[in-house]
């Protein structure tokens, strides 16, 4: 029950359903209401706390559609939200169960609802107040039926203003079809042009576009849990997977987040929005996330109804989140993450580095201004990648123990390789033991010092086909040998296959040589 | 006399003035000390200037010892041009190494595309104690501009003061790009190192045109023991060894020391602090003295073989 001063008086502004009941209504004095039922319950009327409360159920609503916009405080403590669903439906299985998701939702809450779904606003207005006959909580006028459903329906359900209502209702109008018969003329003339387009809005002659609350942006992601999230941790997890992904979009497109939105959508129907500015655009998410992460663990304890901290607690769970850059600029591919291993780089300004990548790679092309990368592998060519410094990727998290790293290597490793190992001609003369010469390239090596094997077995896990390429040298167990010739260079030598593979003669095994030691 | 000592000391340092590429501003070139006392005390200032080009040439040629055999057969490496050796890039991997870690900057290295030949392989620059993780690579094109193209490269590279090091693998350089270099570095403040994969007719002293760079240092392989030594299969490798000689500095003299890289990242067993370098240079002892390595010969020499190899 809530009361506001009116005209000299403090008069009911609007109900409860129970008040309904006891003959209470919106416009009675707070006086006579008290006289018929001692008991109420009276609270102020906050005209603009009920139309906070409808903007914030609106963006409740982008949950289902982007296009979701509040239709206005109406008398007796309504409201409506109009949500254009086109496009949307599907995705929660049809609009029958879309609208039953929807109303659902908000009756669990607390909310009365009705919902009204045709194919014209102002239809679906009409729909939601006046056509439910059976008292039904949803009504959906189905594709094309709304001129029939709406000619029913008592004039009030083309949101006329009352004195237009009362005129009309003096003439004896009483539903849309009596009011359609007329000509337009006429009824211009004696109310004004108002009823004609709102009746030609409800049959759908002329458009009636809804502005939504916030322009949709382009750049939205959302993820919903089929269980709500509570913990803290669990929801800045969503967010950055949220992130990660955003990120991807962004960088296919080549742009980069300046705004970003992140509404939490809460079990009590209400929507927690956080917004982040970068200084300059980026689409990095370790750089996104801190950023939503210091106002995601500032948010305020939201303010709730609830009896105890337990159900608060519940009501505060989180069933959906989205994730929007809100502003975006075009953002070319750049250099991230280069200097995040050096701990003291503060006085230096980090964008020097991406800006001589950026010179290099403009002249020499992406692809040849390369970072190394590690994996985990068991053969030598495999721990190392590369990638294009200035593709926007993260390099897997920078393991701060650098003996965890898979750089590490456990046995001596050149400092250069031979990304395809070349064949050699090598003398072998005890199996199992290294070569006592090889010749490569035409020059013959001496071999005075030589340690191994090191045995590197093929990843089984791997098939040629995945490996792509090299399956040549993929396929067989290998045995490294570290040699030194009579000049003291050092070859990382290996023979392919194990040496009882070949016993015989004319498939000798094969040596091969793949990097320099230092 | 110490009055003698002071106008000496003064003298050079207006000689460095006058000698230094640039307008000279910076009074006092920062140093990067080698570790090694031998080394360090050696060169002017203690260690190899920074805000400066060095050039590491490459000692060791494929076609040093032996000629190739069969010509028709294989393709014969006309120059070492496609590629560095193994103890030049350790040489240079150690000294990027050491000043990334002093400058907490990344490391820019240059070097030509050779598709399917030898690159950088992270795992066994880490173990000269250079972070592959930050490193960028620049590969340039190994056409006829590619001199051209490494050396605006570098050149951007080292006016860049987010650079630590950049290590750019160019063969032929004149003493006006030297120069251009040498005042980028001044003006960047990273250490550059030109690393020069000439082959060993043309890399004499005199064969090769003077640059403005402020060291040239020639590193080549070391066998890891005398000749006579050597001539059993079995025996192990050992540390990297290098016969480095440091052919003109500025302000100093050359000389040659035998150098040896003490790796000791490999020792899982010691349980050193990950955050510690891996290795440092030492000097190879000589032999009589040299402790016996870490990993022993897997089998002793006998006597025998030896004299009658002498024999």
């Amino acid at each position: 029950m809530l009361a506001a001063p009116e005209g000299g008086a403090i008069r009911l502004s609007a109900v409860t359903l129970m008040a309904q009941k006891a003959g209470l209504f919106p416009g009675q004095t707070l006086a006579d209401a008290r006289a018929l039922s001692p008991e109420l319950a009276v609270h102020d009327h906050d005209p603009g706390g009920d139309a906070a409360a409808l903007d914030a159920l609106a963006d409740w609503c982008r949950r289902y559609t982007p296009w979701a916009a509040p239709s206005g405080l109406e008398s007796g403590g309504a409201a409506g939200l109009w949500l254009d669903i086109s496009g949307c439906a599907h995705l929660f299985g049809g609009e029958v169960a879309m609208l039953d998701d929807l109303t659902g939702r908000l009756a669990r809450v607390g909310y009365t609802v009705r919902a009204g779904l045709a194919d014209t606003t102002g239809a679906a207005w009409a729909a939601a107040r006046f056509g439910h006959p059976t008292k039904a909580v949803t009504i959906i006028m189905a594709a094309g039926k709304h001129p029939q459903m709406l000619a029913h329906l008592p004039i009030a359900a083309l949101r006329l203003p009352p004195d237009t209502l009362d005129g009309l209702d003096r003439l004896g109008l009483r539903n849309i079809a009596d009011l359609a018969a007329l000509p337009r003329a006429g009824l211009a003339r004696r109310f004004g042009e108002l009823p004609a387009r709102r009746l030609d809005q409800a049959f759908g002659q002329i458009d009636e576009p809804i502005s939504p609350r916030a322009p949709a942006p382009v750049w939205r992601l959302r993820t919903a849990f089929p269980e709500a999230l509570g913990r803290e941790e669990d929801i800045a997890a969503a967010v950055r997977n949220l992130a990660e992904a955003l990120c991807n979009r962004l960088a296919r497109a080549e742009r980069g987040a300046r705004r970003l939105e992140l509404c939490l959508y809460r079990v009590a129907g209400r929507v927690d929005t956080i917004e982040a500015g970068t200084s300059r655009a980026s689409r990095d998410p370790d750089h996104l996330m801190r950023l939503l992460k210091e106002q995601l663990d500032r948010l305020p304890e939201p303010p709730t109804s609830a009896p105890d901290p337990l159900s608060a607690a519940a009501e505060a769970m989180v069933e959906t989140l989205t994730l929007a850059a809100i502003g975006t600029e075009p953002l070319h591919m750049t250099q991230t993450g280069i200097v995040t291993s050096f701990p003291n780089d503060t006085e230096r300004d980090p964008d020097a580095l991406e800006q001589l990548v950026d010179r290099l790679s403009g002249r020499l092309g992406a692809n040849n201004v390369r970072r190394f990368s590690a994996r985990e592998s068991h053969l030598p060519e495999r721990v190392q990648t590369s990638t294009p410094a200035l593709v926007d990727r993260r390099p897997e998290p920078a393991t701060n123990n650098s003996s965890e790293s898979p750089w590490k290597p456990t046995l001596p490793r050149p400092p250069r390789l031979l990304t395809r190992p070349e064949l050699v001609e090598a003398v072998a003369p005890v199996p199992d033991d290294p070569p006592v010469m090889f010749r490569w390239r035409g020059h013959l090596h001496r071999i005075t010092r030589a340690e191994g094997p090191e045995r590197i077995a093929p990843e089984w896990w791997r098939t040629p086909d995945a490996a792509g390429g090299n399956t040549v040298l993929d396929d067989d167990t290998r045995d490294y040998y570290r040699v030194e010739d009579e000049d003291g260079r050092r070859f990382w030598l290996y023979r392919d296959g194990l040496y009882d593979r070949h016993r015989n003669a004319d498939d000798p095994p094969k040596w091969y040589l793949h990097g320099f030691f230092g | 006399m110490p009055a003698e000592g002071d106008i000496l000391q003064r003298l050079r340092g207006r000689i460095a003035a006058i000698e230094r590429a640039g307008n000279g501003t910076r009074a006092d070139q920062a140093c990067l000390p080698l570790g090694l006392v031998a080394i360090d005390d050696h060169l002017p200032g203690g260690g190899l200037a920074t805000s400066a080009v060095h050039e590491i040439l490459d000692g060791d040629d494929n076609n040093r010892t032996k000629p190739p055999e069969n010509k028709t057969k294989y393709p014969v490496r006309k120059r070492f041009g496609e590629g560095l050796n193994g103890p030049v890039t350790a040489f240079a991997a150690a000294l990027a190494g050491r000043a990334q870690r002093a400058r907490a900057a990344p490391v820019i290295w240059i070097a030509p595309r050779l598709p399917g030949r030898e690159s950088l392989y992270g795992p066994g620059l880490l173990s000269f104690g250079l972070n592959p993780a930050d490193l960028v690579i620049v590969r340039v094109a190994s056409d006829s501009d590619f001199t051209k193209t490494a050396l605006w490269a570098m050149e951007e590279a080292l006016r860049a003061p987010a650079v630590g090091v950049v290590c750019a693998e160019i063969e032929e350089i004149d003493l006006t790009s030297s120069r251009r270099l040498q005042l980028a570095a001044e003006a960047g403040g990273g250490l550059g190192l030109l690393l020069r994969p000439v082959s060993r007719n043309s890399s004499e002293e005199t064969a090769l045109p003077p640059t403005a760079s402020v060291s040239r240092w020639r590193i080549s392989a070391l066998p890891g023991a005398p000749a006579e030594e050597t001539w059993l299969p079995a025996r192990l490798p050992g540390r990297p060894r290098w016969k480095a000689e440091l052919l003109r500095v500025r302000g100093g003299r050359p000389k040659t020391w035998q150098l040896e890289w003490r790796d000791d990242g490999h020792d899982t067993d010691t349980g050193r602090n990950s955050s510690q370098p891996a290795g440092g240079f030492a000097l190879v002892s000589p032999l009589r003295d040299r402790p016996v390595p870490q990993k022993t010969a897997r089998t002793p020499l006998p006597h025998a073989n030896r004299q009658a190899r002498a024999n």
